[in-house]
């Protein structure tokens, strides 16, 4: 998933956020007032920004717990599908419930990358 | 975390992200206002997802009630009115220096019209020039009957028509008329008795019609313009009936072809026996070869019903378990897991997307580290710095 260039994953295009700017540059992109290499530029600051706002700006914690129905390690990729899970916010105690609950995780950048 | 805190921390992504793409439009050519259209409806998109609250959102409105302004339903027979009144006056104004001439004209098909069920075929060859006129004014009175009270305005002047010119006289009638069509055969009835005296009275006078006793039936005194509103009238009957017998046809044609579609999905082989389904590869193109022929036969018709029993042979997937040469365990699970895995249903799954520092796992027991995640659990979206996760397999 990581670009060799930037050294940035693309795993947070999948997010709402990531999905809705790449909605809007094919907009851009249908009308013709950009390039498309233009709008890949975008998306790799917009990979490369969302690592940093996350590591940085963000301190909340996160407990959950489940039942583990598939794992699958591919490529330094985590997937897992958790059955009946309840996330614990540590800072507010807010608990939520999920049925099922995928999870994709990327080897983290403190872990040097291939 | 906090779902509220989502939107402060997706508002400094944009900024960032689109102060860094600053440069790069500016070095493609690009105009800034695109950049700024693009950060508009990347904001304008992510709020209308509702996921969190975002910070560039403003406080929800209260929704304002619907106003609907009332329809002014008098203004339109006013039109109406006004729309019917300047034909009357024209009426009242343009036969009256020709009064006299084009009550000659129209005496032959007037004459007939009082014997309208019987000789009605009798009516077309006189008084063409009257008819016409007759046939404008219905549709002008059929214009103000269809917006909204035009169907009062003749019926309020049958005393100011009756000094005026029997062209007058027709127009109204054949309003009346075309009011009447279903009491048709009653005024046959009425009519024959009333044929010997009014076939007298336009030879009397011109004005004839014009003393012709009204009240009893207003719409007696009706002449040939009636005529021509019965044959239109007829020959649209005719016509929509036509139609409707096409269309009924046309709905039953669509409604067995429903029907075998249903019946052809329910005997798609679910309720069959093991036996009776098919083995292997070959079924499965004989599913394609069967599905893509039946959709053709269903699509033309339901000229070909047989094939509906060799596409109910093929419908079944093929299951290990009802394959008879597979291998089959009971370990082997149900599902598919690689199903599971791949499906992407990102409006009704809930999904994390992040990386992980440590995984591991003590025989069924796992344990996981992960670290700068995006969270989309009920349609709502957290975020978080590091995450511990404890499960069993």
């Amino acid at each position: 998933m990581a670009n060799a260039n930037q050294n940035f994953y693309e795993l947070y295009r999948s997010t709402s956020i990531g999905q809705t700017l790449a909605d809007t540059l094919d907009e851009l992109i249908s009308s013709r007032r950009i390039e498309p290499q233009l709008a890949m530029r975008v998306m790799q600051n917009f990979d490369q920004n969302i690592a940093a706002v996350l590591g940085e700006k963000v301190k909340s914690r996160l407990n959950f717990k489940g039942h583990l129905d598939t794992y699958r390690f591919c490529d330094e990729v985590w997937t897992f599908i958790i059955k009946d899970v309840t996330f614990k916010m540590v800072d507010t105690g807010q608990q939520e419930r999920a049925d099922r609950v995928k999870i994709v995780a990327c080897q983290s950048k403190d872990k040097p990358e291939k | 975390m906090s779902n509220l805190l989502v939107g402060d921390v997706y508002g400094k992504i944009i900024e960032a992200v689109i102060r860094d793409s600053k440069t790069e439009f500016e070095e493609n050519g690009v105009s800034t206002a695109t950049l700024s259209d693009l950060e508009k409806e990347w904001k304008h998109k992510l709020s209308q997802k509702d996921v969190a609250h975002m910070s560039w959102d403003p406080k929800p409105v209260p929704p304002q009630p619907v106003q609907q302004v009332p329809i002014p339903a008098q203004s339109l027979p006013s039109v109406a009115t006004n729309h019917a009144q300047p034909s009357y006056s024209t009426y009242h104004q343009q036969p009256q220096p020709n009064g006299a001439t084009r009550i000659k004209v129209e005496n032959g098909p007037e004459q007939q019209y009082h014997g309208l069920p019987n000789s009605y075929p009798q009516s077309m060859p006189d008084g063409q020039g009257g008819q016409v006129r007759a046939a404008q004014l219905a549709q002008q009175y059929a214009q103000a009957r269809g917006i909204a009270g035009g169907l009062a305005l003749p019926g309020q002047r049958p005393q100011s028509m009756q000094p005026q010119n029997q062209t007058q006289h027709q127009a109204q009638q054949m309003y009346m008329h075309q009011q009447r069509q279903q009491q048709a055969a009653l005024q046959q009835q009425q009519a024959q008795p009333r044929i010997k005296v009014e076939n007298e009275s336009p030879q009397l006078h011109q004005g004839g019609f014009q003393q012709h006793p009204r009240p009893p039936n207003p719409a007696y005194a009706q002449t040939d313009g009636a005529d021509e509103g019965l044959e239109e009238w007829q020959a649209y009957i005719a016509n929509r009936r036509a139609t409707t017998a096409e269309q009924t046809e046309r709905a039953d044609h669509m409604m067995r072809d429903a029907v075998l579609q249903n019946s052809a999905s329910l005997e798609s082989g679910l309720m069959m026996t093991l036996d009776e389904l098919p083995k292997g590869a070959r079924s499965k193109k004989r599913q394609g070869k069967a599905r893509a022929a039946d959709k053709s036969v269903v699509a033309a018709g339901p000229s070909i019903p047989q094939l509906d029993g060799d596409y109910d042979e093929d419908e079944k997937p093929i299951k290990d378990e009802d394959d008879v040469d597979a291998i089959n365990s009971d370990l082997d699970s149900e599902e598919d897991p690689t199903g599971d895995l791949d499906e992407d249903d990102d409006d009704f799954g809930d999904s994390i997307l992040c990386t992980y520092d440590k995984v591991q796992r003590v025989k069924n027991k796992w344990k996981c580290v992960l670290k700068d995640g995006v969270m989309s659990i009920n349609k709502k979206e957290w975020v978080f710095h590091k995450g511990t996760g404890e499960f069993e397999w």
